[in-house]
């Protein structure tokens, strides 16, 4: 500590000459000028450091003394005295942080999975929380109650200022979920061809049997009921039919593949943004092409967990390549499309479908590899269909 | 006389700045008061002036450490200390 304080004071190291040494301390220990590190040279010179402020007592006080260095702040503030583009530079630079510290410059969204960050940014943009806003002017509560009116898909929402960075977390509703009217009057209907072999009636009347063909379309229990009294009234069909069914399913892919074989060019360009300023330092536009990657850096002028300026530069780098038609191996290629195949099946079938057979043919037609799937499956083909739908009103 | 004027009142004799204190802090600091000034100053040898005759040091890298006109600190591998 004391060190820091004889820095901040400035040190200045003297050499000493024209006595004994013993004599000068004890001529300087009477006259009470702090000093330290004394050391003694082979002919007799005496070197110690002492306070800058003492200097002119002891050059004043007979001593033949001379300044051999000095250090500590006033000698910085001297040398940067004279040096005043600096001086405003740092006071510029000092004025600048300060002025970005209650500014928002950059806006981070968390805890949205369905609203997108940019209805969130363009809905607090609109109420005045955008880049560049000054975040002492914010009141919490009245940007989430005008927040949350602009976005009813939101609960909740809160901004957090650190420093320059807002951080908007927020949480969405959950969705209700899709309640059956269980009065409304529905047929239930095949969702694929198949021969039904169960069936479980929970509600309506039974139009085909176990062992009957049907069609995808075609009404397998109507909602309409008749009573003994010759009365008929709809009711919400509800059944469940079990069903032989059968899949083609067929997934192509060429043998050949496009692959970048070398980087013929590379190019570099600059942008600096400036608040919600931009500057391109290049004339032609960003058009993207085909045969090359663009990649876009951000160097944001910060530091980290303390402050960001709003002050960003942008490097495009543009990797421009070349491509050549390449011949893909044939089994891996096979066994892609044996997977993709399967996985179409099984999201055709459903959940509580379940294969009972399956064969897999494969050929090689013009320049591209075609895969066979035909399976034969039981699934659930019951699918319901309002008896209102499609039916219209002439009155 | 003043020494048994001193005694009479139970006051120590360097209360009146005449006499060299001398504080040893376990041999690696000594601290004396009441100086009259530096007359030898080495590496192994320090000579203090005082009221009571000189004050040798004798040790291994010995050095000031700081000093004022009522102190004298020096610190090192003090061995030896000669009255005299």
């Amino acid at each position: 500590m004391e060190r820091l304080l004889n820095l901040a004071r400035g040190c200045v190291r003297m050499e000493f000459t024209g006595a004994e040494p013993e004599e000068l301390i004890n001529r300087l220990a009477l006259r009470g000028i702090p000093f330290w590190s004394p050391e003694k040279d082979s002919v007799g010179a005496l070197r110690v450091t002492v306070l800058r402020r003492d200097v002119g007592g002891i050059q004043n006080g007979g001593f033949h003394a001379r300044i051999i260095s000095e250090r500590g702040l006033p000698k910085l503030w001297r040398a940067l005295a004279h040096r005043w583009i600096l001086l405003i530079g740092a006071a510029a630079i000092a004025a600048l942080m300060l002025w970005s510290s209650v500014h928002i410059w950059q806006i981070d969204v968390s805890g949205n999975e369905t609203v997108p960050t940019w209805r969130i940014l363009s809905a607090l943009d609109s109420i005045g929380v955008g880049i560049g806003t000054n975040w002492l002017s914010i009141t919490q509560d009245n940007v989430r109650s005008e927040a949350l009116l602009l976005l009813p898909e939101l609960k909740w929402l809160t901004v957090n200022i650190s420093g320059s960075r807002a951080e908007v977390i927020v949480r969405e509703r959950e969705d209700i979920p899709a309640i059956t009217d269980r009065t409304e009057p529905t047929d239930v209907v095949a969702s694929v061809s198949g021969i039904v072999s169960d069936m479980s009636i929970l509600s309506g009347t039974k139009l085909v049997t176990a062992g009957q063909t049907v069609l995808a379309g075609e009404t397998l229990v109507s909602s309409g009921i008749t009573n003994l009294a010759g009365e008929t009234r709809l009711v919400n069909a509800q059944a469940s039919v079990i069903a032989r069914t059968w899949h083609t399913i067929t997934a192509k892919s060429p043998l050949t593949a496009a692959v970048r074989i070398q980087v013929s060019e590379k190019k570099r360009r600059f942008a600096l943004i400036l608040g919600t300023k931009r500057i391109n330092f290049y004339k032609s536009s960003g058009i993207y092409t085909t045969g090359c990657d663009k990649i876009i850096l951000e160097h944001k002028v910060s530091c980290k967990g303390l402050f960001s300026l709003p002050v960003s530069v942008i490097e495009i780098r543009t990797v421009y390549y070349d491509t050549e038609e390449q011949t893909r191996d044939e089994f891996a290629l096979r066994d892609e499309l044996i997977t993709l195949a399967e996985e179409t099946l099984h999201y055709r079938i459903g959940d509580n479908g379940e294969v009972v057979q399956q064969s897999l043919s494969g050929s090689v037609c013009g320049k591209a590899l075609s895969v066979t799937l035909r399976a034969e499956a039981r699934q659930d083909i019951a699918q319901s269909k309002a008896f209102y739908e499609g039916v219209t009103d002439n009155d | 006389m003043i020494t048994k004027i001193l005694s009479h009142f139970d006051i120590p004799e360097d209360a009146l700045g005449t006499v060299p204190r001398l504080t040893i802090i376990g041999g690696g600091s000594a601290l004396v008061e009441n100086h009259r000034g530096l007359d030898v100053l080495g590496s192994e040898r320090v000579v203090i002036s005082s009221g009571g005759g000189k004050i040798t040091l004798l040790g291994e890298a010995l050095e000031l450490a700081s000093m004022t006109s009522a102190e004298v600190l020096i610190s090192g591998d003090i061995r030896a200390i000669e009255l005299g």
